[in-house]
């Protein structure tokens, strides 16, 4: 569907998104590497506890929501599926990022999460994540790479995403029921996306 | 003074003041307005525009709009680039409620979007506004049919 021109409203309970996807086709020229003691780790079969926890504290202050309401069998068969490849950002021995990979279409790879937990944005650790997500996404047999970022996301993403390589294709506008106002996630995250009921 | 020559030039400062203050926010609405429609709607009696002067340079812009009786539209707020972050979009907003609350009206209003300042929607919290509605806006790219140059708003990337 193709939205008009002008206004349409956004029913209250309900929030608006504008996604932008990007894409590479080639490997970028490397980006170095900020300093930081970090490490990467593929976690094979992720369990379901671990995967909502992480998803949850990387994911909360952004309204990620996809995940969290799938029931057990399907977000086992998404993030369980061999396509799917999952890593954690570990500090500390504490995982504080996700980066999974989906390369369920042969010759693409897509990034359908990125991102960290609130004390390592600003770190640079988002800088080294994707460094690694760009290795290991065209040590594959791919010929192209690509990923969306929406409005709710840190102001920074988009540009983030442009520096890193990837270049904007497409537009959509995304209208889902508040997961604050269902009882999804908590009524105070994403204080930058008001409620509106 | 001629008083038609006299809208046109008041038109032509507040859109060079618009351009300097929205620009980067891509804002258009105004600047796809023709000149004559501009200027009768800069001159309605009911609607209020300031500039915000800083070092005797207009730094920001301020339209109130009283149009609805009983009603302020925060038509337009904003300050340049160069002031963005020092304080003067906060002195700002402090004497646009004095100005509206100054008059009979039982509500301000106004609208940000996803183009504007990232802090922008949280600063209007701050500032006592409350999210009533949402919308969507689509419209045609002002860089690519000449309302806009190319490489303003690069954080609105351009898709062709």
């Amino acid at each position: 569907m193709i939205l008009s021109d002008g206004y349409s409203d956004v029913p209250a309970g309900k929030i608006a998104a504008v996604t932008t996807h990007l894409e590479m086709t080639a490997r970028p020229a490397p980006r170095s590497d900020p300093a930081g003691a970090w490490t990467i780790r593929h976690v094979n079969a992720p369990a379901l506890d671990w995967y909502r926890d992480l998803y949850g504290r990387v994911g909360g202050p952004w309204l990620w929501v996809s995940r969290i309401r799938l029931l057990d069998a399907e977000l086992a068969a998404t993030i369980q599926s061999p396509s799917m490849e999952i890593h954690a950002l570990t500090q500390e021995g504490r995982d504080d990022g996700l980066l999974e990979m989906d390369f369920r279409e042969p010759g693409q790879c897509e990034i359908v999460s990125f991102g960290l937990t609130e004390k390592l944005v600003g770190t640079g650790a988002g800088r080294w994540l994707m460094n690694r997500a760009i290795d290991i996404a065209w040590s594959h047999p791919i010929e192209r790479l690509w990923l969306h970022t929406c409005t709710f996301d840190h102001p920074s993403a988009l540009a983030f995403y442009q520096r890193s390589g990837f270049r904007p294709f497409r537009r959509q506008v995304e209208v889902v029921n508040d997961p604050r106002l269902d009882g999804t996630v908590p009524r105070d995250v994403a204080r930058h996306i008001p409620v509106i009921e | 003074v001629d008083a038609a020559a006299c809208r046109d030039a008041v038109a032509r400062l507040v859109s060079h003041l618009y351009l300097r203050v929205g620009e980067e926010w891509l804002w258009f609405s105004r600047i796809r307005m023709p000149d004559e429609k501009l200027a009768a709607r800069l001159h309605a009696p009911q609607l209020e525009v300031y500039a915000m002067v800083d070092s005797r340079r207009d730094e920001g812009l301020l339209e109130l709009d009283f149009r609805e009786p009983g009603q302020c539209e925060i038509g337009m707020f904003g300050v340049t680039a160069k002031l963005v972050g020092t304080g003067a979009g906060r002195w700002l907003m402090n004497r646009a409620l004095e100005i509206a609350w100054s008059r009979p009206v039982t509500r301000v209003w106004l609208h940000t979007c996803t183009f504007d300042h990232p802090a922008a929607l949280a600063f209007y919290q701050r500032s006592g506004f409350r999210p009533f509605r949402r919308q969507i806006e689509v419209a045609d790219d002002p860089r690519l049919d000449g309302t806009a140059p190319r490489s303003v708003a690069r954080h609105v990337p351009v898709i062709e």
